[in-house]
């Protein structure tokens, strides 16, 4: 089928590209076996032609077509994901969203702001702030990740232990379903008018149609922030902290615990593991976290300050680690470097974690972990690896290796794969398991929703 | 453009590189601060020339080999420096994108500008297609005009500006270039020639008063890299900021709206003159969001325009749109940019000015 020809009638034409150097600059987004890949000679598959809406009825005119030609669609941000979930693995249309883009409308008497699913993060605050808000989704991808991304891939922000992950934010959202139907949900603060059904898209990836736009709630910009910084003698004692903390009720926006290696990297010295934290929000509330604080931690020593703010100044920065050691700048030309991040029960974290940093270290030069993003109930836990390898194929098959080392030791010791970075292709494999009967719940609202399969195929194992 | 946090703004100088192309392997793997700062993606909507997909394709053709839509690609960059503001390792994709535009035209593949330029120099002798001014054939100043400013009223008016102020100046001979086009189309032999031939008429001159922000950038940051000793190069802009209030000007103008010129900017540091000239000239300066070290692009730089004419225009469209919202004509100290945008340039407005 010619698909431009075909689309040429479906939106305007300018809308459309199918050249050599749009299809390639969309082959990829930030999966890093992308790019390991591509060293063994394997090319990251393209689509056939990319489309860029500029509307909502563009996207569902799309979708409508595509659902009824069995060609396939693929959801396009900003290409910020590390796990292939943006990847044309059948060719087809990919839908770049970035021409949906801005604010819709800012409600400031309920604290709820409208954007466009291809709205960059900066932009989203920019919009907000000016008005006296935050949305409080800071990912490290921020500059790069789109409203729409941050919602369809279950996203979480650097202060998510006091803000909440990117779907805790979500009071309505607007999509287009595979055959074209446009969906808006109603606003509201909650409902119990029947389930809420809105949430299956909110991790779906795009397999079960494009978000299109969301409504997020506010909060004030904070009027205070302040930082800490504690040693504890060793992680398990700082984990006995941080839940304390949560369990006060206290949502200090930083709770950032990282493992004794990632300490002495961090630190520069050996010995103890080193709380992170901020408290931002109303000057009261701060000064009541920050007292819930030095209760929790008076086991450790008191770091001042300093910590904090140091790591507040460098938030972003560690992101640029990933491609230095994958361009071979800090590790040798066959360098690589990852992150997982996965999330358990507090009862469960610590085996989750012995267990996942014995498995990987099977593989994996490097291996370290902070926790972060609290919850009453449990923590995440975010693992960077590395290691330099003899060839590109032996890098490949030890990132493979780590990977399935990380999921199969996380499940098995009872923590759920994936925290927000998404599933994509790289957790896939794992998901059913994962999810159990779900699943099976999951691939039949797949089969009654996109009969053709055609929406962001190859995708949760979908 | 998107303002940055504070965290994320370079605060030092964008550094040099021994190896631009492999720059680019680190450049092609992160997609991350620099993303809403390219005015070419922000203006064309186009994933291919977001500063990560250009090192892409410098990455492949250096690798396998150069083609046309990558050459075409690579050359989609307008030199303008805001991808380099958040970068944190320190890329510096114009120059990059320069490098790998000389590596395609070194295998063969010239942009269809580069061949239509390589032709005219071929039978001319020279990039340059309008005369200039003569004056002062035995000055110590040289008043460096440019091709930017062919077929513009920016040599009459330094000239008449230099007269004012009391200063002999010379200007370059009618047909000498820095090899600025010819090294944004990667003609590299071109290059050599028209820098060692502008070099060598410079030699002994006191000082270089550059109109062109891009000749300026050449002359400063590129001959040296070509082996060629480089004059100590003025902008325009500085030198009138130093004698502007020496000047017998008549009274005031009203708003006018400043677009100030990337190059002049982000490569050379000059911001604050080209504001403090206007108020100085009593005019009320208005500024759009994105402006002094900040500045978004017209479209204009590195050859854009003549790469993608299409493209450079709906940059353009951007700016002009952020200008025309503060109500008040447009000035800028850039022929380039004042072509694209329908900006005076700020010499021709002081120099209507003088009594």
């Amino acid at each position: 089928m010619d698909l431009v020809a075909a689309l040429a009638g479906v939106v305007p034409p300018e809308r459309v590209r199918a050249d050599a150097a749009e299809r390639r600059a969309h082959a990829r987004d930030c999966w890093p076996r992308l790019a390991l890949a591509e060293r063994c000679g394997e090319a990251a598959p393209e689509p056939d032609v990319v489309v860029r809406p500029d509307s909502t009825a563009e996207v569902s005119a799309v979708l409508a077509w595509a659902s009824a030609s069995g060609v396939p669609v693929t959801p396009y941000g900003a290409g910020s994901g590390v796990v292939g979930g943006a990847v044309a693995v059948r060719g087809g249309v990919l839908l770049d969203l970035s021409g949906l883009a801005g604010l819709v409308a800012l409600d400031e008497e309920s604290g709820v702001a409208s954007f466009r699913a291809g709205t960059l993060g900066p932009d989203v605050e920019a919009a907000v702030n000016a008005r006296g808000c935050t949305v409080g989704h800071f990912p490290s991808s921020i500059m790069c990740s789109t409203v729409g991304g941050w919602v369809a891939a279950r996203g979480a922000g650097q202060l998510s232990t006091r803000y909440g992950k990117a779907e805790d934010l979500v009071v309505a959202l607007e999509a287009v379903l595979p055959d074209g139907t446009v969906w808006r949900t109603n606003p509201a603060p909650r409902t119990a008018a029947g389930p809420d059904v809105w949430r299956l898209l909110a991790g779906a990836e795009g397999t079960l149609g494009v978000v299109t736009e969301v409504t997020f709630r506010l909060s004030p910009l904070p009027a205070a922030r302040r930082f800490g910084g504690w040693l504890f003698p060793s992680l398990t004692d700082g984990l006995g902290a941080l839940r304390d903390v949560m369990r006060t009720g206290a949502r200090p926006a930083v709770l950032r615990l990282y493992d004794e290696l990632d300490t002495t990297l961090v630190l520069g010295r050996e010995g103890g593991a080193l709380l992170v934290t901020a408290c931002e929000g109303d000057p009261d509330v701060v000064a009541a976290e920050e007292a819930v604080l030095r209760r929790s931690c008076s086991a450790a020593t008191d770091l001042g300050p300093e910590p904090g703010e140091h790591w507040w100044a460098h938030r972003y920065d560690v992101s640029f680690n990933l491609p230095r050691v994958l361009s071979g700048q800090l590790l040798g030309p066959n360098g690589v470097a990852d992150t997982i991040e996965v999330a358990a029960l507090w009862s469960r974290l610590p085996g989750v974690y012995d267990a996942m940093k014995a498995a990987m270290s099977e593989h994996a030069s490097v291996v370290f972990a902070h926790v972060s993003h609290c919850y009453p109930e449990g923590a995440s836990v975010y693992w960077s690896f590395a290691y330099d390898a003899a060839s590109p194929s032996e890098a490949l098959e030890r990132y493979d290796a780590t990977w399935a080392a990380a999921m199969t030791s996380c499940a098995a010791a009872g923590g759920t794969i994936g925290h927000h970075h998404g599933v994509g292709q790289a957790r896939a494999p794992w998901l059913a398991a994962e999810m159990g009967a779900g699943y099976g719940v999951l691939r039949a609202v797949k089969a009654a929703l996109d009969p053709a399969g055609v929406c962001n195929p190859g995708k949760l194992g979908l | 453009m998107t303002p940055l946090p504070t965290i994320t703004r370079r605060t030092e100088p964008v550094p040099r590189h021994d190896d631009p192309l492999a720059q680019a392997s680190l450049c092609s793997l992160c997609p991350k601060l620099c993303r809403p700062q390219c005015p070419v993606a922000a203006g064309t909507g186009r994933e291919a020339v977001q500063p990560w997909r250009i090192s892409d394709a410098v990455v492949r053709g250096t690798s396998t080999g150069w083609s046309l839509p990558l050459a075409e690609q690579v050359a989609s960059c307008t030199g303008c420096l805001a991808c380099a503001q958040p970068c944190l390792p320190g890329t510096n994709l114009p120059e990059e994108s320069r490098a790998a535009r000389a590596a395609a035209a070194d295998a063969g593949v010239l942009l269809p500008a580069a061949a239509a330029l390589r032709e005219r120099i071929a039978a001319t002798g020279t990039p340059r297609t309008e005369p200039h001014p003569r004056n002062g054939a035995d000055a110590a100043t040289v008043l460096w005009l440019g091709c930017p400013t062919d077929g513009t009223d920016v040599g009459f008016a330094a000239v008449a500006l230099f007269t004012a102020a009391g200063e002999r100046v010379r200007c370059e001979a009618d047909d000498d270039c820095c090899g600025a086009v010819t090294h944004d189309l990667g003609l590299t032999a071109e290059t050599v020639a028209l820098a060692s031939r502008a070099a060598a008429g410079l030699a002994g001159a006191d000082r270089v008063v550059v109109a062109s922000p891009s000749c300026a950038r050449m002359m400063r940051d590129e001959w040296p890299r070509l082996g060629l000793s480089a004059p100590t190069v003025t902008t325009a802009v500085e030198w009138l900021a130093s004698v502007i209030g020496s000047l017998p000007l008549t009274s005031s103008g009203g708003a006018v709206a400043w677009h100030a010129p990337c190059t002049l900017t982000r490569a050379l540091g000059v911001v604050e003159e080209g504001p403090a000239i206007l108020r100085a000239l009593g005019h009320d300066v208005r500024e759009p969001a994105a402006t002094g070290i900040d500045t978004r692009c017209s479209g204009a730089g590195a050859a854009y325009p003549l790469v993608d004419r299409e493209g450079a225009e709906a940059v353009a469209a951007v700016r002009r749109d952020e200008l025309d919202a503060l109500d008040a004509p447009a000035v800028t100290a850039c022929a380039s940019a004042g072509r694209a945008l329908g900006a005076t340039d700020l010499l021709v407005l002081a120099a209507g000015r003088l009594a």
